[in-house]
């Protein structure tokens, strides 16, 4: 028997994670191709998730917190280079 | 200027000991995102910054031995995610990110044999960048991000922000593989019904 609509949404998620593979994957196919509210479904949970993704590319970090990490790098890298001598 | 991404890995760590900045700030540039994601998901949004500045320097300080078994992405991610679990444990905020309590069986948009009855609509873009064009939608989904369970807001930002493994999101949120398959289908579909219903009506 072929899953749910309800199934399929769950499974389009997962697919995004880990193709499903098998029998389970036939199945789906074979859902998605007599169902076009499903077939929508699986391309907009794809959509959503590349959504959230594309907020984190566009995240700029804090000046002061690039300045304090700088210092601390300049910092360590000169005590690493006195053990060195 | 060469960029770090024509280097391999070792030659980063090499040039990161020898005291390159240049490519330091690269580097802390090119990790932020990631690294801030996880800091927010796991410790919150208030100290996610001063989350990652107290993991970049464990990192530092304990680059000399790294021994790239790893990436340097994903060592840099636990090193942030460990952070994050101590900050969250000392402020007294609770540690389990595990409740799998809420069901979605009651779902208006499934009719009762579990088939459609209300279905999403058709959009009007089909890339993050068509549909985020409308500035309003960003924020409506910001918005509603924040209304997620925390487990769920977890799992969402460790894993389509920041980009980290299934396996690497078990570890880290303390839950079973099919949970963490729950906790992203659940927060994604929210994020879908933002877009669906913004798509419908313009508005939030």
């Amino acid at each position: 028997m072929l899953p749910s609509c309800r199934e399929i949404a769950e499974q389009a998620s997962e697919n995004i994670d880990k193709p499903l593979t098998g029998i389970r994957w036939l199945k789906m196919k074979l859902h998605l191709f007599i169902c076009v509210n499903c077939r929508r479904y699986k391309e907009q949970i794809n959509l959503s998730s590349k959504v959230v993704k594309s907020f984190e590319q566009s995240e700029e970090p804090n000046k002061q917190l690039q300045a304090n990490i700088t210092a601390c790098y300049e910092e360590l890298h000169c005590k690493h280079k006195e053990k060195q001598d | 200027m060469e960029k770090a991404a024509v280097l391999t890995e070792q030659q980063i760590l090499s040039r990161l000991l020898e005291g390159d900045q240049v490519l330091f700030q690269q580097i802390f540039k090119q990790y932020y995102g990631a690294m801030q994601s996880v800091a927010y998901a796991i410790a919150g949004p208030v100290i996610a910054d001063e989350v990652v500045q107290e993991a970049w320097v464990s990192a530092l300080k304990a680059l000399p031995k790294f021994e790239g078994r790893s990436t340097l992405k994903s060592w840099l991610i636990r090193i942030v995610a460990n952070e994050a679990k101590t900050r969250r444990r000392k402020e007294n905020r609770s540690v389990s990110l595990e409740n799998m309590q809420e069901s979605w069986a009651t779902d208006p948009r499934f009719a009762e044999n579990s088939h459609w009855s209300n279905p999403s609509s058709q959009w009007h873009g089909d890339t993050p960048e068509a549909l985020l064009s409308a500035e309003e939608l960003k924020d409506c989904i910001e918005k509603n991000l924040q209304k997620l369970p925390e487990n769920q807001l977890a799992a969402l930002r460790l894993r389509d922000s920041a980009g980290l493994s299934m396996d690497e999101l078990c570890n880290i949120l303390e839950v079973s593989p099919s949970n963490v398959r729950v906790l992203l289908h659940r927060a994604r579909d929210k994020v879908l019904k933002v877009i669906d219903h913004f798509q419908i009506t313009g508005e939030c």
